[in-house]
């Protein structure tokens, strides 16, 4: 079954149905897994102390309501902690001192109502509860229909003179940064590569700093990728610094080109050099592409940059067959709010910004959440339909990288350093290191070495397998 | 220009190939850094456009799965996943039983849970390893075949029997002595010829740990032939028929049995010689411990048991009688010297440890010199008499408590009230095959840790809860969560829910779930 190419243009024909933004389908009590709860918790620690309060006994006055899940749970002092969880947007509220998102009490709660949902007889929401999901629901009506307050012309005019201006002298650095690059490149393949691994990472870290100091962190984010290569890969740090050095320097030709471009391809070459995207900005814009689906969640990837902690949730649309990268970010100090379960299916509604391939979107709306697939997605029969389709969108988008895929048949072998995902032709793909052996292992009891159907994604030349189809069902690896 | 080339240009620099550049270039002049990278990027992409995959060399074949063995059912995995929620050592025990039920069920794991199995499996001895194999099936063999972590390679038993190593042949004939004793001989048999003495004496060990009278034959052929007294014989083998000796002495009704009895006989104080007369008299006859006689020789004794391979305490041993006699106080079954006694287990005890022929006094103490060899009888025996006997005179004994049969532990536990003290409770018997107490002794038991904890400010101990965890019928879950409840609105509610209520609660659901599988399977 060859999958249908949406191409970009596709998008923006998509019907942008407000009205279906106040239809609220009933969503069941936690439609979730147990492992798929797991999934939620922040750490290790808040698992297992969630677990421990999935216990009737240390909860009173619990209910269910078609939204949300409440309860009340005994800490450690004599007032109770009052947890709720809204089970249509995922979002948790409880009034214990933890700075855990979610809490132990929240998760305990939704493990309770997992396992014993007899117990969530009381349908009538206390005011407690009810008071936070009318004015969550406020504000999501808000977010979804409210037009920003008009300004009055001159205050408007003020502001975009003012936002102009403040664009045109972050232009002006940018050019400087971009020249300034374009030397230091110059430079790099002048003296040759082969000083690359002795170079000290000062270096890299002055140019890197210099490229923050003319406001493109995003360039700043490819000249440290030259220094994180490993340089223990005899040849393989070549090819990937090359690679790294064509993309950067494409950017810096399409900057010089910028005035020539298109109004989304110059938002494209801003979002690549480090502009950065708005999230609110982008809920409140009308004009926003918006994509109604039935979003397997594909996969969550978790990485830790010093105090930065990036999540990256992988949606595949089942009905459109696109796919969307959903980004969250959480600090030290501002814990990451995780309110995605892989694995799952959301009927939901997603924003995505602008760009000439679009990929990274936000959650405008979500209503229920299933764990049966309702569909199946469309899938590439092989490894070279997806390179065609690869191909496709190379062509409108140099730098895309993580690309979802399904692929009929894949059969996984695992040889001594390498492991690869082999399809009928016995094509292969090298797949991700990250893959850790333990899930191929779990891979390889599923499939008993037979070929699967299996999602994942396509990054760096390699692929990250991140489930398979069995049943109609999606198993996370 | 070729890819190799740019990729060669970039690296040495292009300061360095200024000729290979103008070989390829089509401009006359010198071509600058900034049209290099504007090549270099257009190959770039150029290659990644038109890139074909590779194609894998090897067969992809599936082996193809066709179990003989059915798959499990939910309720097997839900015992699986208790198992895990719980903690060490009694998670050890009920994965042990789990893997047990399964094997002996002939059912093999859900493909979702066979790498948890493996992992949890393997760091476990090589007979639970066995087990394991069989329950993964074939896709438990795929993975351990790939896999660098998992270690369950060992030998098939007959291979690790004949090629093993020292560590792994000993294992395995404990293993298989506990299991089956007979099939135990047969295994020793066939191989004794080629064993070495150090090897014999050890397997030997093996057997007196796990007595049984599936050995006798066998043991009475060593007696007789191999291990019978010889001029120079060496120290290793007069071991082994001391050991020899001890077992067949134990087991009764053969004829080193009867020839420990005829020595007894000797030392009646009626002077009765045969074993009818002695049996005839009722009156309770002391023994004397007279010289050397034909019997009671250092050299006889030695032939007929190997005595000389160990020696006497000289701190509590006054004559070299009293020594020969602790061999055959500990040996000889309790049932066998009553008897010929003309006495009650109780008497009988009694004379032992404190007529004053066998007592000692060291620091000013009174001390009975076979206090040990009446313990040692009741590994051998489990005589519930004579553990009772030896409670009543010391009470503080409890380890005593674990050489008694199930049944006689809980009665006599709960006749003595001890159902409450945790020191009791540890030493239930049956450890090792986790045997389970009956329903009302388990309620009167989790009574009392939930009365002792609530009531009694007792504490319980990890051990204590351990022992709960392993021996409470399953059938008290309900009872549990009755008391959970109760415990509710306690200030101990924590500390009942952290280190009672779940450790039990996983460990009884775990063996809520394997014993209603065992007993289907038994229907079936």
């Amino acid at each position: 079954m060859p999958k249908s190419k949406v191409n970009n243009k596709d998008l923006n024909i998509l019907t942008k149905d407000v009205s279906c933004f106040f239809i609220y389908i009933q969503a069941n009590l936690v439609n979730l897994s147990e492992v798929q709860i797991d999934g939620l918790a922040p750490d290790a620690a808040s698992e297992k102390a969630g677990k421990k309060l999935s216990d009737p006994v240390k909860w009173s006055n619990i209910g269910e309501s078609e939204r949300v899940i409440w309860g009340e749970a005994q800490g450690s002092g004599t007032k109770k902690y009052k947890s709720q969880v809204d089970l249509r947007n995922l979002a948790y509220k409880c009034t214990c001192p933890s700075r855990k998102f979610p809490c132990k009490h929240c998760l305990g709660l939704l493990y309770l109502a997992n396992q014993v949902p007899q117990q969530f007889s009381n349908d009538k929401e206390p005011d407690w509860v009810s008071e936070w999901m009318d004015k969550r629901a406020a504000k999501t009506d808000a977010d979804l229909v409210d037009e920003p307050q008009p300004a009055s012309s001159e205050d408007q005019a003020k502001k975009d003179k003012a936002k102009l201006a403040r664009h045109e002298e972050r232009m002006v650095l940018v050019a400087s940064g971009v020249n300034e690059l374009e030397l230091w490149l110059e430079d790099l393949v002048r003296l040759g590569l082969l000083n690359l691994p002795q170079k000290k990472a000062s270096e890299f870290a002055n140019v890197a700093a210099r490229m923050i100091d003319a406001k493109a962190p995003g360039l700043a984010g490819w000249v440290r990728s030259l220094a994180n290569l490993d340089f223990t890969q005899k040849d393989k740090w070549l090819d990937d610094a090359l690679q790294i050095i064509a993309k950067l320097n494409l950017i810096i030709k399409s900057f010089h080109n910028y005035n020539n471009l298109s109004e989304e391809w110059q938002y494209t070459i801003r979002t690549l050099i480090g502009w950065s995207q708005s999230k609110k900005e982008l809920l409140a814009n009308p004009e926003a592409d918006l994509i109604k689906d039935q979003w397997l969640i594909l996969g969550q990837e978790r990485d830790q940059n010093d105090d930065l902690i990036t999540e990256r949730n992988w949606y595949y649309g089942l009905k459109t067959g696109i796919s969307a990268l959903i980004l969250n970010f959480g600090t030290r100090f501002a814990p990451l709010e995780s309110n995605i379960v892989p694995g799952v299916i959301s009927d939901a509604q997603l924003a995505f910004f602008p760009s000439v391939w679009k990929q990274r979107a936000v959650v405008k709306l979500s209503n229920k959440m299933t764990r049966q697939l309702p569909m199946m997605p469309i899938c590439y029969p092989d490894w070279s339909e997806f390179y065609t389709y690869r191909a496709g969108i190379l062509t409108v988008y140099p730098w895309a990288e993580g690309i979802p895929f399904f692929v009929l048949n894949l059969t996984l072998i695992i040889e001594k350093d390498q492991t690869y995902l082999c399809d009928k032709d016995k094509r292969y793909m090298i797949v991700d290191h990250r893959f850790d052996d333990e899930s191929a292992l779990r891979l390889l009891s599923l499939s008993a070495g037979e070929p699967v159907i299996m999602g994942g994604i396509f990054r760096n030349e390699k692929v990250m397998p991140m489930g398979i189809i069995v049943d109609d069902k999606y198993l996370l690896l | 220009m070729m890819w190799s080339t740019l990729r060669d240009i970039a690296l040495i620099g292009t300061a360095k190939r200024k000729n290979s550049l103008k070989e390829y270039w089509e401009n006359e002049g010198d071509v600058s850094e900034r049209e290099f990278l504007d090549h270099l990027t257009r190959s770039y992409f150029q290659m990644q456009m038109g890139q074909s995959l590779p194609t894998y060399q090897k067969d992809i074949s599936a082996p193809g799965i066709n179990e003989e063995w059915e798959t499990i059912d939910e309720s097997m995995e839900a015992a699986f996943r208790s198992i895990q929620e719980t903690s060490y050592p009694e998670r050890n025990d009920l994965f042990a039983l789990w893997v047990s039920a399964l094997y002996e069920g002939e059912q093999i794991a859900a493909p979702s849970i066979v790498v948890d199995i493996l992992k949890e499996g393997n760091k476990r001895n090589r007979s639970i390893k066995r087990k394991i194999k069989k329950i993964v099936g074939q896709r438990g063999a795929m993975i351990i075949n790939i896999s660098r972590v998992f270690q369950y390679d060992e030998n098939e038993s007959e291979e690790i029997w004949l090629e093993g190593n020292t560590k792994d042949r000993r294992e395995y004939l404990s293993n298989l002595a506990k299991l089956d004793p007979q099939e135990a001989v047969v295994l020793l048999q066939n191989t004794w010829h080629k064993e070495g003495l150090r090897d014999k004496k050890a397997f030997i060990e093996i057997l007196a740990r796990s007595l049984s009278k599936e050995y006798e034959e066998f043991l009475i052929t060593l007696y007789d032939g191999e291990f019978a007294s010889k001029p120079n014989e060496k120290k290793t083998e007069k071991e082994c028929r001391y050991l020899i000796s001890q077992m067949l002495v134990s087991l009764g009704d053969n004829k080193v049995h009867h020839l420990a009895k005829y020595g007894i006989s000797k030392l009646l104080s009626n002077k009765r010689k045969s074993i009818i007369g002695a049996l005839s008299k009722s009156r309770f006859q002391k023994l004397e411990l007279e010289e050397e006689s034909e019997f009671w020789n250092e050299d006889a004794l030695d032939n007929n048991f190997g005595l000389k391979s160990v020696s006497p305490d000289q701190s509590i041993h006054h004559t070299m009688m009293h020594f020969y006699l602790s061999f055959f106080i500990e040996n000889v079954p309790t049932t066998t010297w009553t008897e010929f006694m003309g006495t009650t287990l109780d008497d009988w005890v009694d004379y032992i440890l404190y007529d004053e022929a066998f007592v000692v006094v060291i620091n000013k103490q009174k001390q009975s010199i076979y206090r040990s060899q009446i313990v040692n009888k009741t590994l051998v025996h489990k005589d519930a008499g004579l553990i009772q006997k030896l409670l009543k005179v010391d009470k503080s004994n409890l380890a005593l408590l674990a050489n008694l049969k199930m049944a006689d532990y809980e009665l006599y536990v709960l006749q003595n009230k001890m159902h409450r003290s945790q020191e009791a409770i540890k030493h239930t018997p049956g450890r090792s095959d986790l045997l389970q107490w009956s329903k009302s002794f388990s309620l009167k038991v989790l009574d009392a840790a939930f009365d002792s904890l609530m009531n009694g400010g007792q504490f319980p101990t990890r051990s204590y809860v351990e022992t709960l965890a392993l021996h409470l019928s399953p059938d008290t879950f309900q009872k549990l969560n009755e008391y959970h409840h109760r415990a509710s609105n306690s200030s101990k509610f924590n500390y009942w829910d952290k280190n009672l209520y779940l450790p039990l609660k996983n460990s009884l659901l775990a063996k809520q779930h394997i014993f209603n599988f065992k007993a289907k399977h038994k229907q079936s």
